[in-house]
């Protein structure tokens, strides 16, 4: 007892319990407007001649009144949940095939050592920094004229896990970086092929490195819609952010849906953080100072 | 089981100059060969080498009958202990000494019951289902062991597996690992740089040196007929006591020490002189013609049923192991004397020994006044 | 042999019957709710009508379908028909292979059923190239509550505007988004001919255009009847809650308005000074035909049902739309309906939104001219002419490029050398070192296989684009050329040229000199600004929170969860919130401001304050990466070694600075790096909370390049636009990891 009070009173409190609000404040008017059932976020109206109180409370990001309206609408008006399994298909599938090319690829960049190896790492992260607007029209030619994968997933799944590619070597590369060598080697002569090594030693105990990598490829997948859209040509394989962005236009958006819907999208990856927490930081950064 | 044998086996990196410029060294079958030299010595390539793990640059290496130069290390039938253990944090301790069992594609009841028995062997049977995380330096240590053991390879590779370990578990373990392998009999080589892990355990001893092989032997041989300065210097603690001496045509002479009558034959020049501080006996006592030395005590160690006695005087600096009855204090001059059997003399300039003559004769030829 | 072949060839033509038996017909559109459910109602009726044409809808969400038919139609993919507001005509028309014209198909009785206005909207260079299906336009719409009977000319609208203004309580007579020209342009429209001429020249500069303008700055700065910084959200909320009396908007506001008040339409009033009624602007949806359809009869039958009488009735009663066949308005539920009749009304005054080409140049820069003017920083008439004369520049420059595809120009011969050189090279090089490249594959084949497979991709989805683009920098592709061959667009160098050699750094000369926001040199240094200082901050403020979060403390996962949170959220959404925040008259930042007695602040007018909304909402943004890396990093220093310095004495600040810094470096430069070329590039930021206000002057390198290609349509200067961009990221990545690499060595 007499430790938590030392703590709320200590400036590392106070520190992150200011940080803390100022995190969730913008955060609270999206969840308020998605449950306001209201289509804009309600202009703070000060009461004529308030006091003090009284208008700092009218900064405080409540709705007037509750109402799941927008989640209904948003759930009822669009094949939503039939959308969300094709996010949940894309995503998951993103995932797997970045991770199976960004652990092959780190591995051998951390592990080989090849000409062309600096080189190859510097290569990915340059396609870091090409800006991604003029992309378009060049990946429309290359996956739906040649590759004919218009209005397939594999085509949007190719494009994410290659999108994602980059960050997840990087990380990976790190990561591996920091796994002793004897393991491997005492695999090596116990009679293990190179590829049992990788897939029985390496990738378990990478598991927080490739916890965050998957990670960010879902995250990738899942967020994105202009690519989405640009490549279905059939509304049952939309994604969910195509079938949210639906809301928005240049005339009239309705941003309480969207919110809505923002908030039911999030969900999903919010839980995978929170399952993922106790790798997050490690999976980042683990080893670095070791290593 | 096999032997081992390096022809002219060379390794090196790139265009640096070589780690280890063409050894020549038969290990023979079930021998339990000790690679033993100080840091950078190539000792360790040279047994990774052993095990595949790093490529050999020119010359042969067989193992049994058999050119292992561009052999798999899978395909080589060694196993190794590492000095991190090495052990995959990942699996529980059962797993750790099945692995390699099961990437062999044995059949679960044979791992089953080779895993209980070396487990048995070396007392882990209440461990199995632990994880390396949960056990102590020693425990991992004996894990290693035993995922080395299970498998019952042509060769047993240790690299350093002592070195993470309390000095009173590095015992513990000695034993074992000398008792596995009085009872396997396989050819085993291990790499240490601490002499006494060398002493205990080898059959033989390879001594290493900036990649080059100094003298190989059995302990003793090292220990009482060393080929040169280093060998001399590295067996024994503490090391075998060597100081310039200079050659005035009749006799050997330096700061400490005085041969008068010294016959060395042709020899001329500078030359080193070499006692094993054992070998220097309290002056009293001891045979009148042993040659004397009277130096200043510098400084004492008591180990309790013998000391070290540093003796010098600032250039020149002797260790004399005595029993520990006197008592001495610093600044007081003690006499000594050298047990003239036990004096090994070498070339100041090439550092090996010098067998022609023995300074024991000449000792023996003129009795001390 | 030959019976088999004539066998399959019978097969092959019976299945060809048999496929055009059914035709399917692809038709897109942008709709939603029940727009969208009116629409395949009728098109599910026109299924069952027939068996020789099915037609399957696809709906495609507002913010891509632009970018999704520009993508598919030039490249022979995509719908066989697609209902589009009109207003791009004229740029698909000019690029070729979007759009076909209907002059053949059409009959004259059909475009009886289109008023004038609005079949005009659908021809460009006189042909015809769709039906109208609806049309949108602006009108008045007023609470009855407040205001009794509409105004009749403008200057009875702003004294009734007047009346129930009282900005301390944020009411005001008057709400519309005045600084948007599609709104703008019914007072340009009422003055005059719009923003061209008669001759379709531009004319922004002419003296009726200058007075609209006038107009408007009267009615914000001296009448006062306006809200600032007004967007469509803040005008229906400010309708909703009886704060505003009047407002001008269109028929998509409808839906949202609060069922409370009570609303009435009228068409816009009459200009005091001319009599002349204020004309807005009509979007026109029209149903357009795409050059590769197979079934182009087809699809006009269907154009001919969507816009037929019974058609357009049920798209207004049960769509809730405005259709383009006026008949529908005689239909007594269309007739009894006051709010319909009022823009069918305001339509007889409404004018269509140019079609040209050039139209699409100027919708961003007027708005910025407006946004300055109607703050004071500028002149209506100076303005106006530089804007005249910037945009006079930008629309020659699209022009020269159509002209130039006129004789076709050859790739220069130096090229053709050049590349046959290259080849040459490498193929001797390949010759050469065939042997060490096989020894080397050799070596390394485990190696290279593991990469193979990634690298393939990044080849074939990375590598291949930024070549496309490298190639693209070097000709003058715009809009209007992009589908002629690439030897005929060929420039060289030109782009970069013209980038980098834009040494324009100033505008006009004495005490009217301002900086020349367009410039690159401006846009690079608020670039370099913009990435300084919201990697600096972020790396700051994380690093405190990860030292704070470092040791337990009460709630820690709490916090570390709830600190995570924005990364977890789209951005998209959190920067618009932000944007709202930062709004100067009802943003809660202002307000709080207020409370505490300080003055709000404008912060979309200054160069800095805009800046600052930028930062704040993008450091808020990267936090979370930055500090689950720093904590990581904190986590894995040994404990002992800040014993080791306490025993020694060293102090609190003496530890972090010697021991937590250099040992968080290996986890901070990558760190930094990767967030250095992500904030670089960070588009969604700058585009949709400042979005480089004022006037451009906050845009960094990425939304310039954006504007360039597609708010000017000039695709090679942006792809060299964004060459440079890589150019510079590369020089950064080299000199950061030589630096590291020196200091490290250093050590």
């Amino acid at each position: 007892m007499k430790r938590v009070l030392g703590d709320i009173f200590s400036w590392r409190f106070a520190l992150l319990l200011f940080a803390g609000l100022i995190v969730i404040y913008p955060l609270l008017w999206v969840v308020s407007l998605a449950f306001s059932g209201q289509q804009a976020l309600q202009l703070v109206a000060l009461p004529e001649g308030a006091g003090f109180w009284q208008q700092l409370a009218a900064l405080v990001p409540l709705p007037q009144q509750w109402s799941l309206d927008n989640f209904r609408a948003v759930l009822t008006e669009q094949p939503f949940m039939r959308w969300l399994g094709n996010s949940l298909v894309v995503a998951l599938s993103t995932t797997v095939v970045g991770l199976c090319l960004s652990c092959t690829a780190a591995y051998a960049f951390s592990r080989f050592r090849f000409p062309g190896r600096e080189r190859g790492l510097m290569l990915f992260l340059i396609s870091q920094m090409f800006p991604a607007v003029l992309m378009l029209i060049p990946l429309y030619v290359i996956v739906v004229q040649w590759l004919g994968l218009g209005n397939t997933w594999l085509g949007l799944v190719l494009v994410y896990a290659i999108t994602a590619l980059p960050f997840c070597v990087w990380m990976l590369k790190g990561y591996f970086d920091t796994l002793p060598y004897e393991i491997e080697e005492s695999a090596l002569l116990e009679g293990a092929s190179r590829f049992t090594i990788f897939y029985r030693i390496i990738l378990p105990l990478a598991r927080p490195a490739i916890a965050v990598t998957a990670l960010f490829s879902f995250m990738t997948a899942w967020n994105e819609f202009i690519l989405a859209s640009i490549f279905m040509d059939d509304e049952s394989r939309y994604t969910v952010p195509v079938g949210l962005r639906f809301f928005v236009s240049d005339y009239a958006s309705e941003w309480g849906f969207f919110a809505a819907g923002s908030i039911l999208v999030s969900i999903p990856v919010i839980l995978l953080f929170l399952a993922l927490q106790r790798f997050l930081v490690s999976g980042l950064s683990a080893g670095a100072v070791k290593g | 089981m096999a032997s081992i044998e390096f022809k002219r086996v060379e390794k090196r990196y790139a265009d640096n100059p070589p780690t280890v410029p063409g050894l020549d060294l038969h290990i023979r079958d079930g021998e339990f060969m000790v690679l033993v030299g100080p840091s950078g010595c190539g000792k360790s390539t040279t047994l990774r080498m052993i095990a595949g793990l790093e490529s050999v640059t020119s010359g042969e290496l067989w193992i049994g009958d058999r050119l292992v130069n561009e052999l798999q290390p899978a395909a080589r039938d060694v196993a190794m202990v590492f000095q991190n253990y090495a052990l995959y944090p990942h699996m529980t301790v059962f797993d750790n000494m099945a692995f390699g069992l099961r990437v062999r594609k044995q059949p679960a009841s044979l791992i089953k019951s080779k895993v209980e028995q070396a487990a048995d062997t070396l007392g882990l049977a209440d461990l199995l289902a632990r994880k390396p995380g949960q056990l102590s330096g020693g425990q991992c240590q004996r894990v290693a062991l035993g995922r080395a053991i299970v498998r019952d390879p042509q060769v047993f590779l240790f690299d350093e597996p002592l070195s993470n370990l309390d000095a009173e578990l590095r015992v513990q373990m000695r034993g074992n690992i000398g008792r596995l392998h009085r009872e396997f009999a396989t050819t085993s080589v291990y790499v240490t740089h601490d002499q006494v892990e060398a002493m205990t355990l080898g059959s033989r001893i390879a001594i290493l040196n900036r990649g080059e092989l100094m003298q190989v032997g059995t302990p003793m041989e090292l220990y009482n007929d060393p080929d040169n300065v280093f060998v001399a210097g590295f067996m024994g603690s503490p090391p075998m006591n060597i100081v310039p001496v200079q050659n005035r045509g009749a006799g050997l002479k330096n700061a400490l020490l005085d041969l008068p009558r010294a016959d060395l034959g042709g020899l001329a020049g500078e030359l080193l002189l070499g006692i094993r501080p054992e070998k220097l006996h309290p002056a009293a006592g001891s045979p009148d013609h042993w040659p004397r030395l009277r130096a200043k005590v510098e400084m004492v160690e008591t180990l309790g049923a013998e000391m070290l006695v540093h003796l010098g005087d600032g250039s020149e600096r002797m260790i004399a192991r005595l029993p520990g009855l006197q008592l001495l204090t610093p600044g007081q001059t003690l006499e000594l004397a050298l047990d003239p059997d036990a004096i090994y003399l070498f070339d100041r300039h090439s550092r090996q020994r010098i067998r022609t003559v023995q300074p024991v004769a000449v000792a023996e030829a003129v009795p001390c006044t | 042999m030959h019976l088999i072949q004539r066998a399959l060839a019978l097969w092959l033509c019976l299945c060809a019957v048999q496929a055009v038996a059914q035709e399917e017909l692809l038709l897109w559109h942008g709709y939603r709710g029940a727009e969208r459910q009116a629409l395949e109602q009728l098109l599910d009726d026109y299924n069952r009508s027939q068996s020789q044409v099915r037609v399957r809808a696809l709906a495609v969400p507002f913010g891509s379908y632009a970018d999704k038919l520009s993508a598919a139609l030039p490249r022979g993919q995509g719908p066989d028909l697609f209902i589009f507001a009109h207003d791009r005509i004229g740029g698909w028309a000019s690029a070729g292979h979007s759009i076909a014209p209907i002059d053949d198909f059409v009959r004259p009785q059909v475009l009886e059923r289109f008023p004038d206005n609005l079949l005009g909207a659908m021809r460009y260079q006189g042909s015809l190239y769709g039906l109208p299906f609806n049309f949108k336009s602006t009108a008045l719409i007023y609470n009855r509550a407040l205001i009794d009977s509409p105004p009749a000319t403008t200057a009875e609208m702003i004294a009734q505007a007047r009346a129930h203004t009282d900005r301390q309580h944020g009411r005001f007579g008057l709400a519309y988004s005045y600084t948007e020209p599609f709104f703008h342009g019914a007072l340009m429209n009422g003055f005059g001919s719009g923003p061209f001429d008669a001759q379709n020249r531009l004319a922004l500069d002419s003296d009726t255009n200058v007075r609209s303008v006038q107009l408007l700055t009267e009615w914000v700065r001296t009448d006062g009847v306006l809200p600032e910084e007004p967007n469509s959200t803040l005008v229906t909320n400010l309708f909703n809650q009886g704060r505003a009396a009047m407002v001008i908007s269109g028929p998509w506001m409808l839906g949202e308005i609060d069922p409370q008040i009570d609303y009435a339409v009228a068409p816009l009033p009459r200009l005091s000074a001319s009599g002349t009624p204020l004309a807005p602007w009509v979007a026109v949806e029209g149903l357009f035909l795409s050059p590769w359809s197979d079934s182009k009869e087809a699809a006009y039958r269907l154009m001919e049902y969507l816009t037929a009488r019974e058609s357009a009735e049920q798209m207004a009663i049960a769509g809730g739309q405005l259709p383009a066949n006026l008949g529908a308005f005689e239909h007594p539920q269309i007739a009894s309906n006051d709010v319909a009749m009022a823009f069918r009304q305001q339509l007889e005054t409404a004018v269509p939104i140019p079609n040209l080409p050039e139209m699409t140049l100027l919708w961003k820069p007027l708005e910025n001219v407006l946004k300055k003017v109607v703050k004071g920083a500028a002149q209506p008439a100076a303005a106006m002419q530089r804007l005249q004369r910037d945009l006079q520049r930008d629309i020659a420059a699209l022009q020269a490029s159509q002209s130039r595809d006129a004789g076709p120009a050859q790739l220069p011969a130096w090229l053709w050398g050049l590349g046959l050189f290259l080849l040459l090279a490498a193929v001797t090089a390949l010759l050469k070192l065939r042997r060490r490249i096989a020894a080397t594959w050799r070596h390394n084949r485990t190696a290279y296989l593991y990469i193979l497979p990634a690298m393939l991709g990044m080849l074939l989805l990375v590598f291949f684009p930024l070549l496309y683009g490298l190639l693209l920098s070097f000709t003058d592709t715009t809009l209007l050329n992009e589908n002629t061959p690439l030897a005929s667009r060929w420039l060289g160098l030109d782009n970069y040229v013209g980038i980098l050699g834009d040494w324009n750094l100033w505008y006009g000369a004495g005490a009217e000199r301002s900086i020349n926001f367009d410039n690159f040199y401006w846009t690079l240094l608020v670039t370099v600004c913009w990435t300084a200082s919201n990697v600096l901050l972020a790396v700051g403020l994380a690093l405190l929170l990860a030292l704070a979060l470092n040791k337990p403390i009460f709630g820690r996962a709490w916090f570390r969860v709830l600190l995570i949170l924005p990364w977890a959220i789209p951005n998209y959404i959190t920067a618009l919130v932000w944007k709202g925040m930062f709004h100067p008259q009802f943003g809660v930042i202002n307000q709080a401001l207020q409370i505490f007695g300080i003055a709000p602040v404008a912060w979309f007018d200054s160069v800095g304050a805009s800046f600052f909304t930028g930062l704040v909402t993008n450091v808020w943004l990267s936090i979370p990466f930055m500090m689950v890396v720093i904590l990581g990093g904190l986590q894995s220093i040994p404990r002992e070694l800040y014993e080791a310095a306490r025993v020694e004495g060293a102090g609190r600040w003496f530890q972090f600075r010697e021991i937590t810094l250099p040992l968080l470096k290996p986890v901070l430069i990558p760190a930094i790096i990767l967030s250095v070329v992500w904030t670089f590039n960070m588009f969604n930021v700058i585009y949709l909370v400042s979005d480089g206000a004022p006037a451009g002057a906050n845009d960094i390198l990425i939304t310039k390049a954006f504007r360039i290609g597609f708010e000017k349509y000039q695709y090679a200067y942006a792809a060299a636009y964004s060459m440079v961009i890589l150019a510079l990221l590369f020089c950064y990545a080299l000199w950061q990891t030589r630096i590291s690499r020196t200091m490290e060595a250093a050590r």
